[in-house]
């Protein structure tokens, strides 16, 4: 993981040394960079005639002590843009990754058991919607119903003024939040179905069996637990789809989140955000996989570290 | 209802069960009027090639067939007390049935490494049974299996009890099976080719233990194998199949010593043995076993036995019973039991 | 071998042809082309076409499916809309799937450093939401069709790569492989004339399911505004449109219509793809009965996906 995050930062730096802008201005308030006299003095106190990897092991020191360098659209420091910007797009995401894990475990669950019923076709219909409809039109389609339609839903922003619990903020989320997990859902449900359908034929189910079980129980601690570990592969597999399907999302719903800081970053070249937005959510997106292997470690003790080497 | 006396010897009976399988949306008819007595307290070993539907009958006694399989007809009957139940008439995975499982008969597999839970420890794989049947806490319940554990040779049982099946040896997985399906002390257990992956020392270990398991117990098992040889050892009734259909069945010296059947002798002399004149050669069975799907009106074995006649493949046969309640499903023997003379097929006596 | 070809090839297409869904699939891509093609013909209006008196109209009989409030036919526009996603949608899985599968074919012939290079890189790509991979290109190059095209490529070879790559690992201890060697045959040789043939079928299979991510990926893009310049229609610039709230709410003409576009050219390109992958495939036909494409199109990927993990 941390290899990983290296080689990561690595890219983002040197890429970001293809572009046409000055990267001084990354480090710099916008202030100070007016001047030309200055500049040259700047450049060289703070490195930038050092050889290039000497710059990106500075950059990467400045990194993690919390200096993330200041935006060139509004002359902010990075790290509030990201602290603003940041809980709302753990919320949305985290919460459609809950919403969309246990639904689908369920659905999956019950779809796989019953296999051609009811549960089994709907989950069907809803894996062929989320291959080929956008998740931001079903988002636009949601907005238009539950929010203009029927006044049901705010149209869009986290917070309404004059808002302040999480609670008043609830009935932002619902539409953001079912527009992102619809999309991870479709393909968790069938996928987990899948899995279910192949551990129910295991050997170890007919034991299970044999020992007079009831089915509920069979299914449950047999069957569903045994077919978790391939669904969190998936699940960790699909983690930056769900970030993408977000940064989308959030331009939907004009969610003040990290999607929507990067779209409007792309929009007037703002590099210096750009990158430290897209390094973020790389190491957040290894870290979360990091962790979906510990409870796939957790669920299947075979890939359990120790267990291996025996 | 009250029993016949000779019923009441009898723990289980199979009577004229018919199996069915559905693949491809066509149907194979794979058990076919299959009939059985099992003594109660006896030893009852199941033999035939692999395919012949011995696994089958296993799965349709405890309803335990997969998806696409269905008893289609034919009575399966457990004796209790003075009380009958027709398991087949049961539903499935209703209460009445599970009640039977692992409680009154219990069920060892052949592949251990699959058969078992791979995520769960195989103490609590083994204690689960017992919670599911009596009413125990889960300290007394680990008790039980630690006990149970010792007394199968299980070395180390505390520390064992916590492990995963992963980790432990071919031999010691099927004593963890074997522990699954006797911890509640079944009246009948039956073994679908439990020794099959096993190497042939440990095989031995296995099969002994299996043996004391029945003897000290009184209790009834269904051995299902393909090796003569184990049979020998440990049968004290022999039920031969071929292709879906019980050919022979009697005693163990019955069958192993007098067999009636073309197919039984033939499987015999395919048997090697030790103290065997080395310059005999082994025989063979001649012939293919035919897919179930080509089916027969009459003798399945027709095709492959030297004393067949049109008759044979022609006729229903009817399963004829000699002395000593010795069944054997052939038409070319003689009130006593005997074939004709060697003579090629086609040529009538 | 050369002359069983066609032999085989006439095999394919009549098991093709008896591939419902396929066929289906495919009727619903040739009706869309076609239209498109005879874009202005067909809808009776020029796309471009601003008519100040018929602004914003919802659909009638003289505009099937309205105007926009520049009083364009929407309906034309779609048409229009759809040569250039369908293009790029081509275009771009082509490119991507070539650079796919010469990395994969490098990588799984070759083996050792090489192929643990690649497919570090791979996994370094992947990390990312390709929505954010392809928002940092975008910065550094600039939007336009051929940019997003390549754009598009370079960020999407990875599931290609790995495919490929898996299947020469199977094949190359393969008997066939073997006495290539023997023959003393150059490794391109036994990669371009003997491997890559008989690799073919699931490259077909990913090439077409890769032409409808890409058409959703465009219309994801150019909904945000960094895909193709506004000037060019494309059916996310179209969508683009709803960025607007009151298009949402008022004109739902405008962002349905290129939506249902894109929904029907994908489920006929996936089904294309389905079928092909029955036709072509025919160790995944059994257990692929009971799955949806996608899931199937995943656990292949999967499949390598586990091998490098483990």
């Amino acid at each position: 993981m941390i290899p990983m995050a290296l080689a990561i930062s690595a890219i983002i730096f040197f890429a970001s040394r293809l572009s046409p802008i000055d990267p001084l201005n990354s480090l710099i308030s916008p202030d100070a960079a007016a001047d030309a006299t200055n500049l040259a003095i700047l450049k060289e106190r703070l490195g930038f005639n050092d050889p290039i990897f000497v710059q990106y092991f500075n950059w990467l020191i400045e990194i993690f002590r919390g200096n993330f360098g200041y935006s060139i659209q509004s002359g902010q420091p990075i790290s509030e843009i990201l602290a603003l910007r940041m809980p709302a797009t753990l919320e949305l995401v985290l919460a459609a990754l809950i919403i969309s894990t246990t639904l689908s475990l369920l659905i999956g669950l019950v779809a796989g058991a019953n296999r051609g019923g009811l549960t089994d076709k709907f989950s069907r219909v809803l894996a062929a919607i989320g291959i080929s409809v956008p998740d931001f039109f079903i988002g636009l389609a949601l907005l238009n119903i539950f929010a203009y339609r029927v006044s049901l839903l705010p149209t869009g922003q986290r917070i309404s003024p004059g808002q302040v619990t999480f609670i008043d903020r609830l009935p932002h989320l619902i539409l953001p939040v079912a527009t992102l997990s619809i999309a991870m859902l479709a393909v968790l449900i069938r996928y987990t179905r899948n899995s279910v359908l192949d551990t129910i034929n295991r050997d170890f189910v007919k034991t299970a069996r044999s020992k007079g079980l009831p089915e509920w129980k069979v299914m449950w601690s047999h069957v569903f637990r045994n077919s978790l570990g391939p669904v969190m592969v998936l699940i960790a597999f699909r983690l930056p789809l769900l970030v993408g399907g977000a940064v989308l999302v959030e331009a939907v719903f004009q969610w003040p989140g990290i999607g929507k800081t990067i779209v409007e970053a792309v929009t007037v070249s703002d590099y210096p955000v750009i990158m430290v937005v897209s390094l973020l959510i790389a190491v957040a997106i290894l870290f979360a996989s990091f962790l979906v292997d510990i409870v796939k470690s957790i669920l299947d003790p075979r890939v359990r570290l120790g267990a291996t080497i025996e | 209802m009250a029993l016949e006396s000779k019923q009441l010897n009898n723990i289980l009976e199979l009577k004229d069960v018919n199996v069915s399988f559905t693949v491809e949306s066509s149907s194979l008819h794979i058990l076919r009027d299959v009939s059985l007595q099992v003594p109660r307290g006896s030893f009852l070993c199941i033999v035939g090639e692999s395919g012949c539907g011995k696994s089958v009958t296993a799965q349709a006694i405890v309803q335990l067939l997969p998806d696409n399989g269905r008893v289609d007809s034919g009575l399966i009957s457990y004796y209790e007390n003075d009380q009958a139940t027709e398991l087949n008439k049961l539903e499935k995975f209703g209460r009445e049935m599970r009640s039977f499982r692992g409680a009154k008969i219990g069920m060892i597999f052949q592949d251990t490494l699959s058969s078992l839970n791979p995520a769960h420890r195989v103490g609590r794989q083994v204690a689960e049974s017992l919670l599911q049947h009596h009413n125990l806490s889960k300290d007394e319940a680990k008790e039980r299996v630690i006990e149970l554990f010792r007394k199968l040779g299980i070395p180390d049982p505390e520390r064992r009890y916590n492990a995963y099946p992963h980790e432990f040896s071919g031999g010691m997985r099927q004593r963890v099976m074997i522990a699954i399906a006797t911890i509640c002390e079944p009246d009948l257990v039956i073994a679908d080719e439990p020794t099959t992956a096993l190497d042939v020392t440990i095989q031995a270990q296995i099969m002994t233990l299996l043996k004391n398991l029945q003897k000290s117990a009184k209790r009834t098992f269904i051995l299902i194998t393909h090796n003569m040889a184990l049979v020998s050892e440990v049968a004290d009734h022999v039920a031969v199949m071929y292709l879906g259909r019980v050919v022979e069945y009697g005693s163990v010296d019955q069958v192993l010593r007098t067999p009636r059947h073309p197919y039984t002798q033939a499987l015999l002399q395919s048997v090697p043995s030790l103290d065997a004149d080395k310059s005999v050669e082994l025989k063979t069975v001649d012939g293919q076993t035919p897919s179930p799907a080509e089916v027969t009106k009459g003798c399945e074995f027709a095709e492959r036995c030297l004393f067949a006649t049109d008759t044979c493949r022609d006729q229903i046969i009817p399963l004829m019973t000699f002395q000593g309640n010795h069944q054997v499903r052939c038409i070319r023997l003689d009130e006593k039991g005997n074939l004709p003379k060697q003579n090629k097929a086609g040529s009538n006596v | 071998m050369t002359e069983k070809v066609p032999s085989t090839a006439r095999l394919l297409v009549r098991n093709f042809a008896g591939n419902l869904t396929g066929m289906f699939g495919l009727l619903v891509i040739f009706l869309i082309i076609t239209s498109a093609i005879f874009a202005e013909e067909i809808s009776g209006y020029n796309p471009n076409l601003m008519d100040g008196m018929s602004t914003s109209l919802s659909p009638s009989t003289d505009h099937l499916m309205g105007t926009d409030q520049l009083g364009r036919d929407v309906f034309s526009r779609v048409l229009y809309g759809g040569r250039n996603s369908i293009l790029i949608g081509i275009t771009a899985s082509f490119l991507g799937n070539l650079i796919g599968t010469v990395l994969g074919a490098i990588a799984g012939y070759l083996g050792g450093k090489i192929d643990t290079v690649l497919i570090r890189i791979s996994e370094l790509f992947m990390t990312f939401p390709q929505l954010v991979l392809v928002l940092i290109f975008v910065t550094i190059m600039g939007q336009g069709v051929n940019n997003v095209i390549i754009i598009f490529a370079l960020t999407g070879w990875m599931t290609t790569l790995r495919l490929v790559r898996s299947e020469f690992l199977s094949l190359r201890e393969e008997a066939f492989v073997e006495a290539d060697r023997a023959f003393g045959f150059s490794k391109k040789r036994i990669i371009f004339r003997h491997l890559l043939p008989n690799t073919m079928s699931p490259i077909v299979v990913a090439f077409t399911i890769n032409i409808a991510i890409y058409i959703i990926a465009e219309a994801g893009l150019s909904f945000l505004g960094l895909g193709v310049p506004v000037t060019t229609p494309t059916w996310g610039n179209l969508l683009s449109a709803a960025q607007a709230p009151v298009v949402v709410e008022q004109y739902w003409w405008l962002w349905v219509f290129p939506a249902v576009a894109i929904i029907a050219f994908v489920t006929g390109v996936n089904f294309v793809g389905d079928g092909l992958r029955d036709v072509l495939d025919p160790r995944q036909r059994t257990n692929a009965k009971n799955k949806t494409f996608a899931a199937t199109l995943r656990e292949k990927l999967f499949g390598s996906r586990k091998q490098t993990i483990e």
